[in-house]
């Protein structure tokens, strides 16, 4: 085996001419592209047309279905629209860092701008996400001292206990989505110390 | 809807570099071609979708460069856990039909595949004589930190050839 570098160089230089070919033609290359940009805008834009759907959802609900009387229900019904709405304009604000991270920048900026996108998903998918839905927990605890006088006990029984479940699914979703993050994180810190030399 | 003058574009960066591109992978991937394919594919899909981010401020070679190393750098982001990478084995009956250069390129790609990722791709843009200046606008670290770096990359990968002797 050569191991003199300009022999090295020499051999990678012949490999370039006889290296494999994809085979892959530029017309499909083109459309794969096209396919794959609109498959992530398209994830991006259904999460965030779920929550403006709930959020409609909720206000048409909470004005037509159920029009709250007590102050503590309309107190319930604002923390929960609040802190949805906190939601998604942070859903928005993700959306744009994710657009800052360009691949024909330098290893290193390109590095940085992913590092700081996947640390606001981190911030998002924990701090934010766990205090939300702990204020729209406590607003949706708030309306139900109003929903007991349309209701009998069990039915109260059976919607705390899903809201329950909801949140119980929510928490896991949450718990998978940090460890996805926290491994780019930890994969984007390598690389950047890898390139600085640290 | 991108131009007619784009893909005119495309297709002649794509003939220039593709050879340039798939060796990078291959590298990268530790000779695994199937991988290295893929690989390749990525880098040229996300060339086309920066196609109108180009602003002339670098050669194409050094742009295509900048390209390749971030998709790849990514690729192993976003395929942790799924991505099956083994050392390509030379085998007795390769070794039997295949030429002595064959070989000889598994055993480098193998001991290219021994660095981490950044010194991999580092090492293979010098392997390709691009100047240090390129490489440094590629990583986007200094030329000073670089060949502190290419210098100890060149003697681990020295020291990993001879080993495998």
């Amino acid at each position: 085996m050569k191991n003199n570098m300009d022999d090295l160089k020499e051999m990678w230089k012949s490999g370039q001419n006889n290296s494999v070919d994809s085979n892959i033609p530029v017309d499909e290359i083109i459309s794969q592209a096209g396919q794959k940009k609109k498959k992530v805008q398209k994830v991006q834009i259904t999460n965030l047309a779920i929550l403006v759907l709930v959020l409609i959802g909720l206000c048409l609900f909470f004005k037509y279905v159920t029009p709250f009387e007590q102050l503590l229900s309309k107190a319930g019904v604002a923390l929960m629209l609040v802190s949805l709405s906190v939601r998604i304009i942070l859903e928005i604000y993700s959306i744009i860092l994710s657009g800052k991270v360009d691949v024909s920048e330098t290893a290193l900026k390109s590095n940085t701008a992913a590092f700081k996108y996947h640390k606001f998903r981190k911030f998002i998918h924990g701090f934010v996400t766990i205090s939300i839905l702990v204020i729209y927990s406590v607003g949706f605890f708030m309306l139900t001292p109003e929903f007991s006088l349309y209701f009998n006990s069990k039915i109260m029984i059976l919607i705390d206990l899903s809201f329950l479940v909801a949140a119980l699914i929510v928490g896991l979703s949450i718990r998978s989505a940090i460890r996805r993050e926290m491994t780019s994180l930890n994969d984007i810190r390598r690389f950047n110390k890898e390139l600085l030399g640290k | 809807m991108k131009s007619r003058k784009n893909k005119e574009l495309f297709e002649g960066l794509h003939k220039q570099f593709k050879s340039m591109v798939m060796q990078l992978c291959l590298g990268y991937m530790k000779g695994e071609q199937e991988l290295a394919k893929d690989l390749s594919q990525e880098v040229f899909m996300s060339v086309w979708n920066a196609l109108d981010r180009f602003k002339a401020q670098s050669s194409y070679k050094t742009w295509i460069y900048r390209i390749a190393v971030n998709t790849c750098l990514k690729y192993i982001r976003d395929k942790k856990g799924k991505l099956n990478i083994t050392n390509v084995e030379i085998s007795e009956e390769t070794k039997d039909d295949e030429s002595n250069t064959t070989l000889q390129f598994d055993a480098l790609y193998q001991a290219i595949g021994k660095l981490n990722e950044v010194d991999r791709l580092i090492i293979m843009m010098v392997l390709d004589e691009s100047d240090y200046s390129l490489i440094s606008d590629v990583m986007g670290i200094s030329e000073g930190n670089l060949r502190v770096k290419i210098h100890r990359i060149k003697k681990t990968l020295k020291e990993i050839l001879e080993n495998e002797k």
